[in-house]
């Protein structure tokens, strides 16, 4: 590195990491950004259907590696150290975008409401069910930057369970698949409303990229044209595009460091046993909920409730076998979507968005969409496959989980990484509340598709509550006005530091009954621009 | 994955008739082996004893009651043999693990109509 003092350290350069480095960049801050996966290509991501980022039992495309494995102790206290692709890791990619590099994009904000949770429902005995610091309001215009400065396909006229938004999407919904007006056609049966799922996906060329060219490969995958928008190619190079931003890739952050309550810097290591320091004036942790942290407990930064609460999403999903093929290959694949069910619903905690998934690969069908009874072995094996996966539809959604304080990262004691770092130990469960949204959120799912004219509807909603996180980990710093319940200050800051930062989902008090990333980065912008008006 | 030569033609076998050809290829025919070999000489290598035991089996009834390998049955009476032991959990781990190897190859994805287009 040509330059050790910076003005600000980012660790982390996914969703929020790639948001905070492009606007303090052109705030005309130096910016040192530390990723500890590399810039990926397409080439090297690759389209193998046996080793990505939803179907990752056999290894990821985009890491992170066999270096970062972590413990993860199981509801009978059990433990075990998993590698990244094991079950209960909690992985989300570790390359350059971090997640957005492979994610489907689907970009929502959250609803009022899921920023009210605690005041709305209470509290469930047992849980950290709690409002934000900060209203939807206090986000509303973050949103509406980032839907624009980083490209989102939508309707905004047609999103009635949010207030209106100020212009439009920048760009029309990606085109209609033949289960558009299936499904369309079934939610009008039953009275809800539906709308596109907004995407941040092109539509149409923007920002001197091409429109999507609806390939099969979307979720899990990088894109083939770069019509799929990400920290990668959007904020990142914005940064860059300035001269203050020195992005520094295949670096492991080992802790920050201090004097007092004051970061004064970072030491991290460039090989195994190659250790580095950079010093700033402000740090900013953005490794996502796991990863954050551990680092800010592995620093010795925070207080007690640093680590806690960890979310993510519990999903429901039902199958439909429906009369005719309705498979058309179109990508991305999701096109409609109900806010129906997010809330308002009596007796239950919260809610969730419903609507059709991204084209399920056939290995990824076989793997999840299996029913009891399916023939193993045979030519009724097969021909299950042969007769389904094309007649099938898929309703699912991220039900709005109801945060336990037990869901946690501490540091294991034991077992230490690649460098020799403190791994992350993951213990505890979402609460039990949550198994009781997502059966009716299941319920809704399975109404929808009959009311689709699905023949057949299969599938069953999880019983027995079970830590999530995964690529939508959130929570372990959460915002709060009060150090004792929260983490960080409605400004992201850690408590009890001057100049150490969060800008990832780490901050979400609860996480939505929505994909987060679009929230991780209206909050990163609004932290950013925070820190930057102080300064 | 010398770990597993001697076994592979009874694997390749068992393949074809989890997943048996018609029209389109069976999973003893393509890359979904070679998927299944590097999983068991890899993440489920402490599974390789139970396996090997399993397939020793078939082999005996199948030497036993037919005088001929498991491999060089007719499937009727592979299937027979599969029977006994389809219950079995670490037959079942095999099924699925054939399965996933075919369904991502491009020999599965034909078969289901998984069509690559841009």
């Amino acid at each position: 590195m040509a330059n050790k003092k910076y003005d600000v350290i980012i660790i982390g350069a996914g969703a929020g990491g790639g948001v905070a480095a492009a606007l303090m960049a052109e705030a005309g801050k130096k910016v040192l950004l530390l990723e500890r996966g590399k810039s990926q290509t397409f080439e090297e991501t690759g389209r193998s259907h046996l080793h990505n980022q939803r179907v990752s039992a056999n290894g990821h495309n985009a890491g992170p590696d066999a270096r970062h494995p972590r413990v993860v102790v199981d509801a009978e206290t059990h433990e075990r150290t998993v590698q990244p692709w094991g079950a209960g890791y909690q992985a989300n990619a570790a390359v350059v975008g971090g997640g957005t590099r492979v994610y489907g994009g689907q970009a929502w904000r959250f609803h009022p409401l899921d920023f009210k949770m605690a005041s709305t429902y209470g509290t469930p005995a047992g849980s950290s069910l709690a409002d934000w610091p900060i209203s939807f309001d206090d986000l509303a215009p973050f949103y509406d930057k980032v839907e624009h400065e980083l490209g989102v396909s939508g309707d905004h006229s047609r999103m009635a369970h949010l207030p209106a938004y100020v212009r439009p999407y920048p760009m029309r919904p990606l085109a209609d698949t033949k289960r558009s007006a299936v499904l369309r056609a079934g939610a009008d049966a039953l009275g809800w409303q539906t709308f596109p799922v907004p995407l941040a996906v092109n539509s149409e060329p923007y920002h001197d990229r091409p429109a999507c060219t609806h390939c099969q490969h979307c979720v899990g995958f990088a894109c083939p044209v770069d019509a799929k928008n990400g920290s990668q190619n959007t904020f990142i190079p914005r940064a860059i595009a300035t001269g203050n931003c020195d992005l520094v890739t295949e670096v492991m952050v080992e802790r920050i460091l201090t004097r007092g309550t004051t970061a004064t810097g970072v030491s991290f290591f460039t090989t195994q046993t190659k250790r580095e320091r950079a010093d700033a004036d402000v740090i900013i942790v953005a490794g996502g909920a796991v990863e954050s942290a551990r680092l800010l407990l592995h620093s010795g930064i925070g207080n007690d409730q640093v680590g806690r609460n960890l979310q993510g999403h519990v999903y429901v999903a039902a199958f439909g076998l429906m009369p005719d093929d309705v498979w058309d290959g179109i990508g991305p694949g999701p096109t409609t979507a109900t806010a129906h069910w997010s809330h308002g619903i009596d007796g239950i905690v919260g809610g969730g968005m419903l609507c059709d998934d991204f084209i399920t690969l056939p290995v990824a069908f076989w793997r999840s969409a299996r029913q009891p009874g399916t023939p193993l072995w045979g030519a009724d094996s097969k021909n299950w496959m042969r007769d389904r996966y094309r007649r099938t539809l898929e309703i699912k959604g991220p039900i709005q989980d109801t945060p336990s304080p037990d869901a946690r990262v501490t540091l294991d004691p034991k077992v230490k990484d690649f460098w020799g770092i403190p791994v992350a130990r993951l213990s505890g469960a979402t609460h039990p509340e949550s198994m009781r949204t997502a059966k009716l959120l299941h319920s809704k799912a399975v109404e929808w598709l009959k009311a689709s004219g699905a023949v057949e509807v299969w599938g069953e909603a999880p019983s027995t509550p079970f830590l999530s996180g995964g690529q939508h980990q959130a929570g372990t710093c959460r915002m709060g006005d009060d150090p004792a319940t929260s983490a960080v200050d409605r400004n992201c800051r850690v408590h009890g530091t001057e100049n150490v930062y969060v800008a990832d989902g780490s901050v979400h008090v609860t996480n939505g009954g929505f994909n987060p990333f679009l929230t991780i980065m209206a909050n990163a912008y609004r932290t950013t621009q925070g820190i930057l008006a102080r300064w | 994955m010398e770990i597993l030569d001697a076994h592979i033609p009874t694997i390749h076998a068992i393949a074809n008739r989890v997943i048996p050809p018609d029209d389109t290829p069976g999973a003893g025919e393509n890359e979904s082996i070679q998927h299944v070999a590097e999983v068991l000489t890899g993440e489920m290598a402490a599974r390789l004893p139970e396996l090997r035991r399993m397939l020793d089996r078939l082999n005996v009834s199948a030497k036993v009651h037919h005088q001929r390998r498991f491999d060089l049955l007719d499937a009727a009476l592979q299937d027979e043999l599969l029977q006994s032991v389809e219950h079995e959990p670490i037959f079942r781990e095999l099924c699925d693990l054939i399965h996933q190897g075919y369904w991502a190859s491009e020999a599965g994805q034909k078969t289901v109509g998984f069509e690559v287009k841009g």
